[in-house]
């Protein structure tokens, strides 16, 4: 309700357009009643200031952003990004070089493994052959020992039903065939494979041996092959090396050292296969998958 | 907002928001920096900004930086601003204004201008000064009644 106390706030809320068409309607009734208000109503409509469209912001081209969003980098930002894409860098670096060809040192490491076994492998005529440091590969040799067709017989009679004997010894020489799958990096079981080749088992079962030859089988010869030939080759050039023994055993354990390693870094390789690794530095997010 | 929303803001609010800070600012190369830095921050916060909500953000940044720009400058006068023009129809009373714009603290101009400027409604002025709506009210209305009696005052010497 417009009073004389009042009124003036309604005058100016008219004049601002802030007033409701009901509070319109009364101030109007009100000034219609005291019509010496009009001269106050058109002052306060007056005091009502317009733009000047004639003043304008000269230089519009210089706010509008021409580059993409995300290609606008502060040089404090960029020097944090660089910092996480050089650790990102070394790890790259460092794990490109596990993957690389084993080098020479490398190389040299297992063709000394494999002389060392040659050296220490019995013959076949030896029976009892034992290796501390690998029970699998002790287990093969015990099943490969050359004994008279009955013990053999004897020994798998224990585990198995009694069957046919030809199946027996097909049973033995698969058996010696997953040992030397899953130890295939091992030179010592790569020989005993060899051996089974040579193992006097009749005409007949060798036939059968040879009939059923598995892929494993296939690749481990394949990988011995591999194996040897270097080692023939390492072994001749130890040989033209001017230096004594003593020395040629030293770096022998050398290469046996760096082989080693060389299996531990393969391990942690394999174990980074499929993961990622995330860098954060502040909000952004570097993530390397392996 | 993307840059498309921005680049359409510059070409849509830049003049009327210079305008506004040169009646705020009463210096042309003052309001000039004042509208430059309210757009570089409305890019800066562009993603939280929606397209709509661009006009009030940049009145608020730009009401900001004028009267801080105001008092740090500790003026303790309006300096009448350069550009003026009159309307054929009334010449006078547009000149009378900008004086009695000049009478007023730099929280009422802004109030001013921001009401018949832009047209803004009380609450909407309250949201870009952040004052309340009843503040805004009581500042605008001493305002008026202000600019009411210098235009009044003129008028009768005249």
């Amino acid at each position: 309700m417009v009073t004389w106390d009042n009124y003036e706030e309604y005058i100016i809320m008219h004049a601002d357009g802030e007033l409701s068409p009901e509070e319109e309607t009364a101030l109007q009734a009100f000034i219609a009643v005291h019509p010496e208000l009009k001269s106050e109503l058109d002052a306060y409509s007056a005091v009502k200031l317009t733009p000047d469209t004639a003043v304008v912001f000269a230089n519009k081209e210089s706010l509008l952003k021409t580059a993409p969003a995300g290609r606008v980098i502060g040089f404090p930002q960029w020097r944090k990004y660089s910092i996480a894409a050089g650790v990102a860098l070394l790890l790259g670096l460092s794990l490109y070089k596990w993957n690389a060809t084993p080098s020479v040192t490398e190389t040299v490491a297992k063709n000394d493994t494999v002389r060392q076994i040659n050296n220490t492998l019995p013959t076949p005529t030896q029976n009892n052959i034992t290796n501390a440091t690998n029970p699998k590969i002790e287990n093969a040799v015990t099943t490969n020992e050359i004994k008279p067709q009955p013990v053999i017989t004897k020994q798998h009679n224990t585990t198995t039903a009694p069957m046919p004997h030809e199946a027996t010894a097909h049973i033995a020489v698969k058996q010696n065939n997953a040992t030397i799958a899953s130890n295939h990096e091992n030179t010592a079981v790569v020989r005993l494979a060899e051996q089974v080749d040579k193992l006097p088992i009749e005409e007949n079962k060798m036939m059968a041996i040879s009939a059923e030859p598995t892929q494993q089988n296939a690749a481990t010869l394949a990988y011995t092959a591999v194996v040897e030939e270097p080692a023939k080759q390492q072994k001749s050039f130890l040989d033209q090396l001017p230096i004594d023994e003593l020395k040629k055993q030293g770096i022998e354990s050398m290469a046996a050292a760096v082989a080693n390693t060389y299996q531990h870094i393969n391990n942690l390789k394999h174990n980074l296969s499929g993961k990622t690794l995330t860098i954060q530095v502040e909000k952004r997010k570097l993530i390397l998958s392996f | 907002m993307e840059q498309n929303d921005y680049n359409a803001c510059v070409q849509e609010w830049a003049d009327a928001l210079f305008r506004f800070a040169c009646k705020c600012t009463g210096q042309a190369a003052d309001a000039h920096d004042v509208v430059q830095n309210s757009f570089e921050v409305l890019w800066q916060k562009r993603k939280e900004v929606q397209p709509g909500k661009a006009k009030a953000f940049l009145f608020q940044v730009a009401y900001r930086s004028s009267v801080d720009n105001y008092r740090k400058k500790a003026r303790l006068s309006y300096d009448a601003p350069p550009e003026e023009t009159y309307t054929p129809a009334n010449p006078d009373l547009k000149k009378i204004l900008d004086r009695a714009l000049a009478t007023l603290d730099e929280q009422s101009r802004a109030l001013v201008l921001l009401k018949d400027y832009e047209g803004y409604r009380y609450d909407e002025i309250a949201q870009i000064t952040d004052l309340t709506e009843a503040q805004v009210k009581v500042y605008l209305h001493r305002a008026r009644k202000t600019l009411k009696d210098y235009l009044v005052s003129v008028e009768n010497i005249l």
